[in-house]
């Protein structure tokens, strides 16, 4: 018979039996065996086998309760789980500050509510690709399918809780519950207790074998889906709070005045005295008047006045083209109020229609500094042009005009007629 | 049935039960896991189980010099082992239940 191991010799035949593992592997396993079996040895004078058995026995004890399956397959599930009992110390510490614990238990209760915005917020994406994208269901059609995303929304948030989480005490104030329902899911009694050599957060998420791992991938699969969802859903709502934030300032007010693409008014710039600013006469640098000036801002909107506003209405233009509100100088003509108070008449040498006009020379030249730097980045769609086509448009006054100014022609006759 | 068997699906359990009631050097897990009953536990088996759980970053160890014998690594839980044992807890409190419940009729 051998004489009975030392704690060394025992160690370094229970290294030998595990001279499959891996190297770091099994480091990490024997680290403290030889420091462990003194311990042992030092209970007794029994010698270690008669206590322990064989050193075969006992490495295959060790791998057991180590977990003695191979390791490169497990790496991706430890990676995650390394992730998720980050998460929960990071919940734990948390859990210390009472905002964080107050938010944990109500929470909870809020689901439902996340449930209905869920569901408008996919609604509206679907219609969005249908039709105009807006953050108000349209009509009546929109309005109900609307209503039915909303409905289904809230029956899956209900079916998933109730699945999820069969039997659970409502949260005390002070004893929130861990907010992964998942993880309560997850945590089937035979997936625990099942698998001695299992990995250690198998708590949560043991990977079960055989006959349940098919059901338990499916939920994994429906819990990614639902994961989706709601991500997609969080994207709509916060893209759908920016939209609306965005529609409050240019284009509400643009599209107020009723006209095709976006306006910006321009804002009083005269008025010390009060006085507002309803027309625009641009000048070139050597002071000649310049006419059918458009002018844009920095994103391309038609810069607009409201002369309206001031008793002035635009002329439309001879040939019945649109009117065009960003083309400077405005041709006004004072309104004609519709009741009887205001002056009857047109004032004489209104223009009933726009022409090229002799131009309104101000009493004091101005001379405008600098010209505009930046040019509009959209170039203006080419309406019918005011100015450039004054043959076609007939004058209201009879063609053979006897205008005193027109020189040749009186003197001329007077010849005849002699 | 063999209750070796049974222990192997809750020695973590056990392990870190009495890990919570206050550190502990390996030999002395094995000891009062006997103490408490459980007299078949194997120390390869308490060994092994703590080494897992301690690579998993449920344990925390820290070396104690001792004036006869080797050094002693101490074991204790930190925030994640004391979460995995409350999850383990419930788990086992549901799992025994339902056994139980299963077994009442049967004389023992």
């Amino acid at each position: 018979m051998n004489p009975p191991m030392s704690p060394g010799e025992y160690a370094r035949a229970v290294r030998d039996a595990l001279a499959d593992l891996p190297d770091r592997d099994r480091e990490e396993l024997l680290e403290d065996l030889d420091d462990h079996l003194s311990e042992v040895a030092a209970e007794s004078d029994v010698p270690l086998e008669d206590r322990l058995g064989s050193p075969i026995a006992y490495a295959a004890e060790l791998r057991a309760a180590y977990g003695g399956r191979p390791v490169a397959p497990r790496r991706a599930p430890r990676s995650r789980d390394r992730i998720r009992s980050a998460t929960r110390t990071a919940h734990a510490r948390l859990l210390g500050l009472p905002p964080y614990q107050q938010a944990a238990a109500f929470l909870p209760e809020l689901r439902p509510a996340w449930w209905v915005l869920r569901g408008y917020a996919l609604a509206l994406v679907v219609l969005g690709t249908l039709g105009p994208d807006d953050v108000v269901p349209g009509n009546l059609v929109a309005w109900a399918f609307t209503l039915m995303v909303i409905w289904a929304s809230v029956w899956l948030g209900r079916r998933t809780v109730s699945r999820g989480v069969p039997t659970r005490p409502a949260p005390a104030a002070g004893q929130p519950e861990r907010w992964g329902a998942a993880s309560a899911r997850g945590s089937a009694s035979a997936g625990e207790f099942g698998s001695a050599g299992e990995r250690v957060p198998a708590g949560a998420s043991g990977s079960v074998r055989g006959p349940a791992s098919g059901r338990r991938r499916v939920l994994t699969w429906r819990r990614a889906l639902l994961l989706g969802i709601n991500a997609l859903a969080v994207v709509c709502v916060l893209s759908g709070m920016a939209k609306a934030s965005d529609a409050g300032d240019g284009d509400k007010v643009a599209f107020a005045y009723g006209g095709p693409g976006s306006r910006v008014p321009v804002e009083s710039v005269a008025s010390l005295d009060g006085g507002g600013v309803y027309n625009i006469f641009p000048f070139s640098a050597d002071g000649t008047p310049l006419s059918d000036v458009r002018l844009y801002d920095q994103d391309g909107k038609a810069i607009t006045t409201d002369p309206e506003m001031y008793g002035q209405a635009i002329i439309a233009p001879c040939g019945g083209g649109p009117i065009i509100r960003n083309a400077y100088p405005l041709p006004l003509k004072p309104e004609v109020e519709a009741f009887g108070d205001g002056p009857g008449p047109l004032p004489e040498g209104a223009p009933a229609c726009v022409t090229p006009t002799p131009f309104p020379s101000p009493s004091t030249s101005p001379s405008p500094a600098d010209s505009p730097s930046g040019s509009p980045s959209e170039t203006p769609s080419a309406g019918p042009t005011l100015g450039p086509s004054p043959t076609s448009t007939p004058m209201p006054s009879p063609t053979p005009s006897p205008t005193p100014s027109s020189t040749p022609s009186p003197s001329r006759t007077g010849k005849k007629g002699h | 049935m063999d209750s070796s068997q049974l222990l192997k699906g809750v020695l973590d359990v056990a392990v870190l039960a009495v890990l919570n009631e206050r550190d502990s050097y390996g030999y002395d897990v094995v000891r009062r896991l006997r103490e408490v009953g459980l007299e078949d536990v194997g120390d390869a088996s308490v060994y092994g189980t703590l080494r897992r759980l301690f690579k998993a970053g449920a344990l925390n160890s820290y070396v104690v010099a001792s004036d006869e014998g080797p050094h002693r690594k101490y074991y204790g839980l930190n925030d994640v082992g004391r979460l995995l044992l409350a999850s383990s807890a419930k788990t086992w409190a549901s799992f025994a239940a339902t056994m139980n419940d299963l077994l009442k009729e049967v004389d023992a």
